[in-house]
């Protein structure tokens, strides 16, 4: 029993820390400012939404083994005004993310640039507090 | 008789017509008043977001997460305060970082909710200049009408505000703050102390100036503040932005449709 609850304790205190984007409005402040990384992929969603556009890019390695990788970005109003809307990224789209990685290791980057397939870059201006 | 109906129709129609253009000497006189309180208030409204890196050139500060240099020595109240509130930004530590209540989607407060890169509309109704911020839908009512501050509520979030004309110039005095919000992203503290002046006003057609100066005596040893400089964006609109994740939404779509598990 008091095995248990311990599980519970550390589960809870490393809850926020494991799941980057469960946090609301969170700034850049979780991800590696001072590294850039590069995945290429196929979208298997994009959602233009509040408070944070987030891109989600199957990755498929040499081994043919496939991960998710989560790209997020500024409130879907503030990429409006640079010119991005709910169209602009279709699942099955090829893409390449670039961005700042989470500290926790976790695959999810703080969107730095976005690559169509047809080369078109987007600008995702990252600051908003 | 028929033509006695029609003339007494006629007349009808012409006196309930000319009702509207014979208005009494009272309201002629209000509407007056209201008209010279118009023409008098100069004209705030509109979308605006705050200069960045432009600001510069128009001999104001880049200011991003906080209000630089700009504050005066803290009490010792202050400096232990931000002694923890400091390292939300400046610190490594996730658990530390994310305690930012506006990371909770807590008020932000002012004057930080002027360093989001969000839009503000400034609307005038009679007695009131409305502040709407894209920010959270935040909503700054500050009453023109000579009310003074609302004794009876509080401490609140974002405060109490009233307001006043001083030619040009709207002056805004907000009192009746709690605690729990920081003056910026750095962490600089105040307290429920806090009295904050805005003078905001059109410097031209396309920009605006909020000067805002902070008093708080048991924070900060004397008053300090800054200027920002807005730009005027009539093609922009206020559109929706929360600030509560998805994570944490309970989806009851995915529940109707989901298929019921078999009891044990």
């Amino acid at each position: 029993m008091r095995r248990t609850s311990w599980k519970w304790v550390v589960g809870l205190a490393l809850l926020p820390w494991l799941a980057l984007p469960c946090f609301p409005h969170h700034g850049a402040s979780p991800y590696d400012a001072s590294k850039l990384t590069t995945v290429k992929g196929t979208v298997s969603d994009f959602q233009f939404i509040n408070p944070h556009v987030e891109i989600w890019v199957d990755v498929t390695d040499d081994k043919g083994k496939t991960e998710t990788w989560t790209g997020e970005a500024n409130s879907p109003n503030v990429l409006s005004r640079h010119g991005w809307d709910r169209n602009i990224i279709k699942k099955g789209d090829q893409i390449t993310v670039i961005g700042n990685r989470g500290k926790n290791g976790s695959k999810t980057l703080r969107l730095q640039k976005v690559v169509l397939a047809n080369g078109q870059e987007l600008d995702p201006n990252s600051l908003s507090d | 008789m028929r033509n006695r109906f029609v003339n007494l129709a006629i007349t009808l129609v012409v006196a309930v017509s000319l009702q509207p253009a014979i208005p009494s000497r009272a309201q002629e006189q209000g509407n007056a008043a209201a008209g010279a309180a118009v023409a008098a208030t100069p004209d705030l409204s509109g979308v605006w977001s705050r200069l960045r890196d432009g600001a510069i050139s128009h001999g104001y500060e880049n200011y991003v997460l906080d209000f630089g240099k700009s504050d005066s020595p803290m009490t010792p109240w202050a400096a232990a305060k931000y002694k923890l509130t400091g390292p939300m930004y400046h610190g490594s530590d996730p658990q530390t970082v994310m305690s930012d209540p506006v990371f909770q989607c807590f008020p932000p407060g002012v004057p930080r909710i002027f360093l989001f890169n969000f839009p503000v509309q400034i609307v005038q109704i009679p007695g009131q200049v409305l502040m709407l911020f894209e920010y959270d839908h935040f909503v700054r009512r500050i009453y023109t009408d000579g009310r003074p501050h609302d004794a009876e509520q509080g401490p609140l979030w974002m405060g109490d505000s009233t307001g006043k004309w001083e030619g040009d110039t709207l002056v805004v005095d907000t009192a009746n703050f709690n605690d729990k919000t920081l003056i910026d992203r750095v962490g600089r503290p105040h307290s429920d102390a806090l009295h904050l002046v805005e003078r905001i006003r059109r410097i031209d057609p396309k920009f605006m100036e909020v000067a805002f100066t902070v008093e708080d005596p048991k924070a900060y040893t004397k008053p300090w503040g800054t200027k920002l400089i807005f730009e005027s964006r009539p093609d922009w609109k206020i559109m929706e932005q929360i600030c509560e994740d998805n994570a944490g939404f309970i989806d009851f779509n995915k529940k109707a449709t989901a298929t019921p598990k078999k009891g044990r």
